[in-house]
């Protein structure tokens, strides 16, 4: 995987490189949007990582010319201005995902591996197969070896979502976001609870796990688990 | 429009008209009585220089020199102007000239003025005379009908009221318009006013070049928003440079654990990540509280909702939390409760109060959220309960509700009550038979 980083902070600059490494990418860095824009119109890469304060200008402002030049690869926003608001504008600005300072080295290796994977997917198909589970995405409903899983709706589009990152670390922040639509992190721990009471329904009366909690990371979802 | 304000300017127009009439009435009704007196004047000298005239001659040409004249007098009766009577009758009553049929009553032979009406030629005549005695024991009476001065005065009276009917009403729209044209500027500057308190910051007052009262007004409150707006681009500044400053290097530390990590046994930094993750999640709770109290009374961002749909959704995310607990959490939502607001913040406010109550519900208890038209939300559970002391203390920052409490900063029930003062509500806590009662209303 080649990633982009525009980044002006040395130490964070260390820190990104540091952490993508340990995933086998080739990372090339730039210190500012110029440069920046530059390499990304060399050489394609398959995530661009992307500061928002940078000596010559706001990051932001780069991902329209960036789409203007026709280079699509997916953004991912690493910012010190980490409110909700700047998410929002952020996302809204055309960036694929927003991960605020300081963060955890595991989701910065789970986003950046899911904007890879989602670059690089097809059309949703209607079926979907890990191991022995079966997920039909139109009508809604979930089998394991045969047998139907009572999900609640919120339990299947939580359940969909680990099929649709299979093999990858999910983090809780990624499944508030994306699954409950909350750009906030409620201070308790919701995502736990409910990620069990799923892995109970999947697991319960079946062979194998498929849901497994990485410690200090999140979720990882598949066969393998 | 409001009715009270756009009826002001109308009853200031009607002030406007009424004093206006009332200083034309006091005009107009001067000028007629003085030409009422001064006509009335006239008539009475013209009575007495006929009437003297008349006694001199009699004086000198006697009896019959005074019927000839007096027949001649009559026969030359005026077009125009007040028509004339003459009696000359003698000591028995007989009357030896004149145009009246006999002495009147009320023509006293004293020499004093009378008023009186005669008999005309076309109907009853009012008249001002004078009667007097002459040598011999002759009686001479001459008087002179008003009824032309009548007329004058009643055309004027006409003329006069048609006057105060032009005057009221040409007042009466003058001051409709010249109301109308403040109340206009007026009204601009109330637009932009309002327009800055929705969120437009950068709307300003017109008219702030014209040298008058109003352009006054509207340049000391565009000096006023000046003022507000770089308050708010300096506290916007300060908070993102803040959160900047304290960002980069809480990232920069995270990179040196990760350094270390590949020479420690696995967990042995994982004290210190917590540590970043709960000063982070200060620092995002402390901006977005601040954030969130600029934002009062903005109306930028905000959509109509349904606040009782994300009421569900927010018991079901809770449901596996509040069963892990033991706590039944229920959710009562009338249908469609709509709301103009953010509903993310509106989500966080949700969950703080279920945040809340899940930790200090006891095991076996429930916790019940509930939203009424109004909005009302509001959260029980069944916990000890906050004391009367303590119900506002609660809300605000850093207060704890026990020491050595479950985990949190401190900050959620003030966040709770900044997102409902932002969309104009209040956050209290109100009286329950059992555990605490949390309402969000208008």
């Amino acid at each position: 995987m080649r990633v982009l980083l525009i980044e002006d902070d040395e130490g964070t600059a260390a820190y990104v490189v540091r952490v993508l490494e340990r995933i086998g990418a080739e990372i090339e860095h730039c210190r500012d949007l110029a440069s920046g824009l530059n390499a990304a119109l060399t050489a394609p890469c398959d995530v661009l990582i992307l500061d928002r304060m940078l000596p010559d200008g706001e990051g932001l402002d780069l991902i329209a010319r960036l789409r203007e030049a026709a280079v699509e690869a997916p953004v991912l926003m690493l910012s010190a201005l980490g409110s909700a608001s700047h998410r929002v504008d952020g996302l809204e600005r055309g960036a694929d995902d927003y991960l605020p300072k300081p963060f955890e080295p595991a989701e910065l290796i789970a986003r950046v591996k899911a904007l890879a994977r989602r670059a690089g997917q097809q059309a949703h198909p209607a079926i979907m197969v890990s191991g022995d589970i079966e997920l039909h995405v139109k009508a809604r409903t979930a089998h394991r070896a045969g047998k139907s899983l009572a999900l609640s709706p919120k339990e299947f589009d939580l359940l969909k979502y680990f099929f649709e990152h299979e093999g990858v670390t999910v983090t809780r922040e990624m499944l508030l976001r994306d699954v409950w639509g909350m750009n906030f992190d409620p201070q308790t721990n919701v995502v736990d609870v409910n990620v069990s009471r799923l892995r109970r329904k999947l697991e319960e009366g079946f062979d194998g796990a498929v849901l497994r909690t990485v410690r200090g990371e999140g979720y990882l979802f598949g066969a393998a688990a | 429009m409001n009715f009270w304000r756009a009826s002001s300017h109308l009853r200031l127009a009607a002030y406007f008209a009424a004093l206006l009439t009332a200083s034309g009435m006091i005009v107009f009704g001067a000028t007629y009585f003085a030409i009422a007196a001064s006509s009335k004047n006239t008539l009475r000298q013209l009575v007495d220089i006929d009437l003297a005239g008349l006694v001199e001659l009699y004086a000198v040409e006697g009896v019959e020199g005074l019927e000839q004249r007096i027949g001649d007098r009559l026969k030359l009766r005026p077009a125009q102007g007040a028509e004339a009577f003459y009696l000359f009758a003698d000591g028995e009553g007989a009357i030896l000239a004149g145009n009246l049929p006999d002495w009147p009553d009320g023509a006293r032979l004293d020499s004093s003025l009378f008023e009186a009406t005669f008999p005309g030629p076309d109907g009853p005549v009012r008249v001002v005379g004078r009667a007097t005695i002459l040598r011999g024991d002759y009686g001479l009476l001459v008087a002179r009908s008003e009824e032309v001065r009548r007329a004058a005065l009643a055309q004027l009276r006409a003329v006069f009221a048609l006057g105060t009917l032009l005057t009221l009403l040409a007042a009466g729209a003058g001051g409709w318009w010249i109301a109308r044209r403040f109340h206009r500027r007026v009204e601009t500057i109330n637009d932009a006013c309002q327009a800055v308190r929705d969120g437009d910051m950068e709307r300003r007052a017109p008219g702030a070049e014209r040298p008058d009262e109003i352009g006054l007004m509207a340049l000391n409150v565009n000096q006023m928003l000046d003022r507000i707006e770089t308050l708010l681009t300096i506290q916007k500044q300060t908070t993102d440079q803040l959160a900047h400053e304290l960002r980069t290097p809480l990232t920069r530390l995270a990179g040196q654990l990760t350094a270390l990590e590949a020479d420690l046994p696995e967990g042995e930094t994982s004290r210190a990540r917590d540590e970043i993750r709960r000063l982070t999640a200060l620092l995002d709770s402390l901006l977005d509280l601040s954030a969130m109290q600029a934002q009062t009374g903005d109306a930028r961002g905000l959509a109509e909702f349904d606040l009782s749909a994300l009421a569900y959704s927010m018991g079901d995310i809770y449901e596996a939390s509040a069963e892990a607990a033991g706590v039944a959490l229920s959710v009562e939502a009338e249908a469609a409760v709509m709301v103009r607001g953010d509903a993310q913040q509106f989500a966080r406010l949700i969950a703080n109060l279920l945040d809340n109550a899940l930790k200090f519900s006891p095991e076996g208890g429930s916790v019940r959220l509930t939203v009424a038209p109004g909005p009302r939300l509001t959260v029980g559970d069944d916990g000890p309960g906050v004391p009367e002391a303590l119900r506002e203390k609660v809300f605000e920052r850093f207060s704890r509700g026990q020491p050595g409490d479950a985990p949190g900063h401190g900050l959620g029930l003030a966040l709770v009550r900044a997102i409902a003062e932002r969309h104009g509500l209040s956050a209290r806590i109100a009286d329950s038979p059992r555990g605490a009662l949390f309402v969000i209303s208008a």
